[in-house]
Parts: C-alpha cells; structure tokens; sequence
C-alpha cells in the first residue's frame, strides 16, 4: 500500500513536470509542435497511469477485505475444530499428529500441543494395528469421503483403554493432492449411551401415547354400559319396556365391543411380544381367501364382492388361520369404509418369488398422510358415527405384525379421499418342481399328484399319442378302444379323468358317458370329439358329461382338466 | 316419581355432545330419568347449532368429536356465554389434556366412564362455581 501510494504521489509530480515544460516551450521554434505533442502525450500516458493507479489501489482494498473476512472464517472454523465435542485430528500420511482438537486431547489423555508430532499409533491398542490396517485399506480401496470402525484405544499413559469409534478420511492439499488423514474420534459407549437414551425417551413417549390411547378405547364403550346400570339402579323402577329393551341391546353391543378390543389387544400385544406360534404348513392360498369370502358373505351382500383366483396353486409356508385372518381383517375394513352396492374385490396372483393378494374397494380411500400412520395402533381413517359399529383400530397393526411375522409386506395405496383404496399384501412364494414356467408346453401337465386318466378314442393312435403325452407328464394312464373295454376299464382302474370320444364303434358314446358318470361320481368325465355343435353340447350337459372339448385338444385346457379332475377326486 | 337422594337442582336443561350414539343417548336417558330436559348433537357443528338454540345451562361433552376438536367447540361456547357449565366428558385423563381443556373453557373434567354421584354433585350446584 506504501508503494501504491507513492506511485501515486510521483505521477501527480510528474504531471506537474510537464504541465510546467509545456508552459515554457519556446514559442517559434521548429521543434515546438512536436515538442508540445509529446509532452500532451507525455501527459495522457499519465493520466492513464493515474487511473490504473486508482483501480489498483480499490482492488487493493477488496483484496484486503476478503482476507480479513477469511481469516474472520478460518478462526471461526479453528474454534468448531478446537471446541468440538468429537475429537478431531489430522496427521501426515506417516500417522504423525499436525493438529488435535480438545476432544481429541481429552479422550487420549493429553494436552493439544503435547499430541502434536506423536505417532497416531501408540495410542492404539496393540491387537488392534490390524483392523486399523484395514480400515486404512478401505478408506483407499472404496474411495470413498470417510471409512468408519470402532477400535479399542489407550491414553497415553496406557491408563485406560477404551473402545473410540474411529472415522478416517484423505486430508488433501491445497490441489487435492494426498497429504495425509483426517481423524473424527469419539468414545463409543459414550455414543452408544446418548443414542440408547433417545431411544429410551421416544421409546417412552410412544408408550405414555399408547396408554392414553388405550385408555380411551376401554373408556369409550363403557362410558353407556355404566349410564345404562345406573339408569336401572336409579329409575329402573320407571322404565319402559322399550326403553328396557333398548338400554339391554346397548349394553350387549358395548360390551361385545370391549371384549373385542380387549382380543385384539391381546392378540396384537402377543404378536408383539412373539408369543404368537405360527403354526406353519404349506399350503394353497386360494384356500383361505375362499373361507374368508364365505365368512364375511353376510355382511358383505350390502356390496358388489369380486374373486379373482389364479388357476393354479399359490403354496405359501405359513399359518392359514393367521392368514384368513388378515385377509378377513382387509376384507371387514374394506366392507366398514364402502358405502353399500360399492365394488370390493379380492385377487391372488403369483410374481416373481412372491405371492401377492390384493383386498381394494371404491370406499371412502386414504389421505396420503394415512397410507403408513394406519397402520400405526388405534389410528383410525374417518370415523364412523357410531365407533362400537366400527373397529378399534388395531385390525390393520394386527395385520402387518402378522404378515412380517411370515416374512411378507403390506401396503396401501389410494389415490385419495373418495378414490376408494387397495391393501397389497406380499408373502414369500413357495416355488414347486415344475412350477410355473414347466407348465407351459408338455411339461405344462406335470402335477404334483399324479391324475388316473382313461382315454377313450376309436382312433388308436390319436388315443396313444394322448396317452404318452399324459405319461410323460407322470400321469396314470389307460387307454380303451372301444366301449365295452372302457367299461372294464374303468372298473378296475377307478379312473380320476375320462376323456371320452363319443363316436366308438360298438356302443354310442353318451350312452356310454351316461353310465360312467352314474358309476363314478368323482371322476371328471369329459367329452373329446370333433362335433362342437349347439346340439351335441346340449346332449352332452344333459348326460351330466363336465366339459365338452373339441379336437385336437389344446394342452392348456387338458391342464385345466387335470386340475379340475385333482380337485374332485380330493373331496369326500 | 323419587326423590333424589341430593338436594339436586331439577329441570336443567343440558346438551349432550359425543360421537358415539348410544353413549350419548344413553346419558341422556339417564339425565332425563334424573328430572333434567337433555337434547344430543353428535358433531361440532350441530352442538355449536343446539347451544345456540336451546340455550343449555350445562353442555356435556366428549372432546374427540368427528369433525372439530372439542376444545375448539368449548371455546367457542365459552365465548358466547359466561355462565353455562361446560363439562367435558372423555377417555383421556391425563394432565395435560386437563390443562388444555380448562384453558379451552371447561369447568370440569369428567373421565369416562362417568361415576353418577360426581354427575350429580355436579349438576346440583345452582350454577357455574366460578362464574
């Protein structure tokens, strides 16, 4: 700044200099024109010179500024590191100590300046060099910003150890070259401490809610059971026989509403608690989500209910009561939220390693801010007038405890109040030998149970090309030619699936269709012809034949047909 | 009819207001039975309704309403009037749903389900204790 100014104070001489030259240039001499042009443009040169000497000097001061506000920062910054409650520490890439913050310090049992120029290593525990290697190894391996560990170590003067959650990074130069390490330090069950007393105290806090909410689920359906005893302990004697009657059926409802809760507490309590046993097996999906159409069937003929079940088998390893309940749960939920005549559905189908229901209904739906809280216990959609008609808003927690407990997930979706909601509930799949993909194709006709199938076909070799495509499938087969061997047939081999040509040499084949379904009523008959006709199926539906099929018979409805034969051959 | 067993005040005229139906009505029967006029609202709105009209001289009600906070609708009659006794009647009882429900208005806090003789000794003070 000295010199700037001194600059300064020789130009405004200089100036002066040549003003006064210009002034006594001789008047008439033939050198003064070129004399006075070069003293002006002496002067100009100058002039310029002075203004770059004024942008120079307001750069100046800028500059200075900027440093100042730095250095302003960097003490900032230098107190953060030097009060901060974790230690903090660089070192050179050698592990020896450039810089230690208090923390730092304290926790090895040093003072700050004392720390700087030791060795990072001899406050590690000897045992532990090795996982420091490594730690070190990763922190260059991952290149990642910070690799993290917890090592055990000592003070200085070895008189406690203790176990310090170390986290290292690169210290780079001022051009990003690797210069050395930065250390973050912090006693670890000091850490460990202060994140167990948060969990403690939110912990406590959920549980203080939960009581208050559980107190007013008790309370609330007591609150008319006691109006009502003392309405009879008080004017008993001057009530009416509705009003009797009446204040009976309320009383009746509330207190069937308590025991509910008080159930489902205890049930979602239980499952909490893991005191709930699933008692698993493998078995058909489809099986609960029919009992559980057959258990709401009453209080669901208010609403348009739709089943969509997949042809096949959906194994899951689990508990079916505990699943029918779920699906029960979805399924009254969806009921209590739609208003009557609204469409609820149910559908099962099979992805990738999962098997996956879907309960959705055109009812009332679900805030965005619902879709996870729900699930939350005593939290509630919209309330109902009356709430002893609704639930006690545990069926949705008891829901999602019992599909974890079996490995699964549930979700809501709704797309808003008023767009009616869907509950996706996805359990692991229990995949079968010729599972799905070997159903398709000849392979398709693979069961897990093998179906006893008579093939009745005048045409021989239709009728073995059929059978050698069900036996290397695994199936039982026999084949019969004509109408009088597939009665003997038939009668000591108690076929599971007849499929029946109709047009056979000796005897009409619906004769024989006739006979064989009075004389085998669990077995699936079908007939297999080339007339399709309205009148021949009309003949075949009135002898009782199940299925009408026309050649060549497609591999997907012979499938269907195994299918349907197993199921009727497993009921009593 | 019989007399009460306290020197009760008959013939007040009190709205009930809670969500849930039979509760509400079955308090209303019995405050009937007890000589007393009750009219019911099951919502903020239609209690703020009743309150204007019938002009109660005790409101009791549950704070856990369907579609304004109770405390909002206590307020509110507070507001309007000095001397009616507002009694709120709920599930929760813990301090510090107490405290917001005097600041809101309330003179008393009943904890459900509600004990008769507390009601009574309620509901035979002349007026509002405070006012």
């Amino acid at each position: 700044m000295g010199d700037a100014h001194h600059l300064s104070q020789q130009i405004a001489t200089m100036v002066q200099r040549a003003s006064a030259l210009a002034l006594r240039l001789p008047r008439d001499s033939d050198q003064t024109p070129l004399l006075r042009e070069a003293v002006f443009e002496l002067c100009g040169a100058l002039e310029e010179l002075n203004v770059l000497d004024d942008e120079l000097r307001e750069q100046n001061a800028l500059l200075l500024a900027k440093t100042a506000e730095l250095e302003h920062e960097r003490r900032r910054y230098r107190e953060l590191f030097v009060l901060a409650p974790m230690g903090y520490l660089t070192t050179r890439r050698d592990g020896v100590i450039t810089e230690a913050n208090a923390a730092a310090a304290e926790l090895l049992g040093l003072s700050d300046s004392v720390l700087v120029g030791k060795a990072i290593g001899v406050f590690v525990v000897r045992t532990e060099f090795a996982r420091m290697g490594v730690l070190l190894d990763r922190l260059d391996a991952d290149a990642s910003d910070m690799v993290e560990d917890v090592l055990v170590l000592h003070t200085f003067d070895r008189s406690r150890q203790f176990r310090c959650c170390v986290r290292v990074g690169h210290e780079g130069g001022p051009h990003g070259e690797p210069v050395g390490y930065r250390w973050v330090i912090q006693d670890a069950t000091t850490r460990e401490r202060a994140a167990q007393a948060d969990r403690l105290l939110r912990e406590s806090q959920s549980k203080d809610e939960l009581l208050a909410m559980l107190g007013h689920e008790l309370r609330n359906p007591l609150a008319p059971i006691r109006a009502a005893v003392d309405l009879w302990r008080h004017h008993g004697d001057r009530l009416t026989p509705d009003q009797s009657r009446w204040s009976i059926e309320v009383v009746a409802r509330h207190a069937e509403h308590l025991a509910h809760v008080v159930d489902d507490l205890l049930d979602a309590s239980r499952v909490a608690l893991g005191k709930v046993r699933l008692r698993r097996r493998t078995f058909d999906l489809r099986e609960i989500i029919d009992d559980a159409r057959d258990a709401i069937r009453q209080s669901a003929e208010l609403h348009a209910l739709a089943l969509e079940l997949p042809r096949h088998p959906v194994l899951v390893d689990g508990d079916p009561n505990r699943l029918r309940q779920v699906v029960l749960d979805l399924l009254d939920n969806a009921i209590k939220y739609t208003p009557r005549g609204g469409a609820i559905g149910v559908s099962l189908h099979r992805e990738v390693g999962a098997a996956v229901i879907h309960v959705h209904d055109e009812g009332v739906g679900i805030a965005p801010e619902m879709l996870e809280a729900m699930f939350e216990p005593f939290v509630q959609g919209e309330r109902t007038l009356n709430r002893s008609q609704g639930g006690v808003g545990l069926g949705l927690t008891l829901v999602r405890q019992l599909v974890e407990l079996h490995g699964g997930t549930v979700t809501a979706h709704s797309a808003g109040p008023g767009c009616g909601s869907d509950f996706e509930v996805r359990l692991p799949l229990v995949e079968t030998v010729g599972d799905e993909p070997a159903r398709t194709g000849i392979g398709g006709l693979v069961r897990d149970t093998p179906v006893r199938v008579l093939v009745v076909d005048d045409n021989e070799d239709a009728a073995e090309m059929l059978g050698m495509l069900l036996r290397a499938s695994g199936h039982v087969v026999e084949l019969a030619f004509d109408a009088v061997r597939a009665r003997a047939v038939a009668e000591r081999f108690t076929p599971e699936l007849v499929l029946l040509d109709l047009g056979l040499p000796d005897i009409d084949g619906l004769q024989l269709g006739r006979e064989l379904v009075a004389r085998f009523p669990h077995a699936l008959i079908a007939a297999l012809t080339g007339y399709g006709d309205g009148q021949i199926r009309q003949q075949t539906r009135a002898i009782g034949l199940h299925h009408h099929l026309l050649k060549p018979i497609d591999i997907e409805d012979l499938g269907r047909l195994l299918d349907d034969a197993a199921e009727r051959g497993a009921q009593p | 009819m019989r007399a009460p067993e306290l020197g009760m005040a008959r013939g007040r005229k009190i709205l009930v207001v809670d969500d849930n139906v039979d509760a509400a009505e079955m308090l209303a029967a019995l405050l009937e039975a007890e000589g007393h006029t009750a009219s019911l609202a099951y919502d903020g709105a239609s209690a703020i309704e009743l309150f204007e009209s019938a002009r109660p001289d005790v409101v009791l009600m549950d704070l856990g309403l369907p579609d304004v906070d109770g405390l909002e609708v206590a307020r509110h009659m507070r507001a309007r009037s000095p001397q009616v006794l507002l009694v709120a009647v709920t599930g929760y009882g813990d301090e510090s749903i107490r405290a917001r429900s005097r600041e809101a208005g309330f003179d008393h806090h009943l904890l459900k389900p509600v004990d008769f003789d507390a009601l009574r000794t309620l509901l035979s003070r002349p007026a509002r204790s405070s006012a």
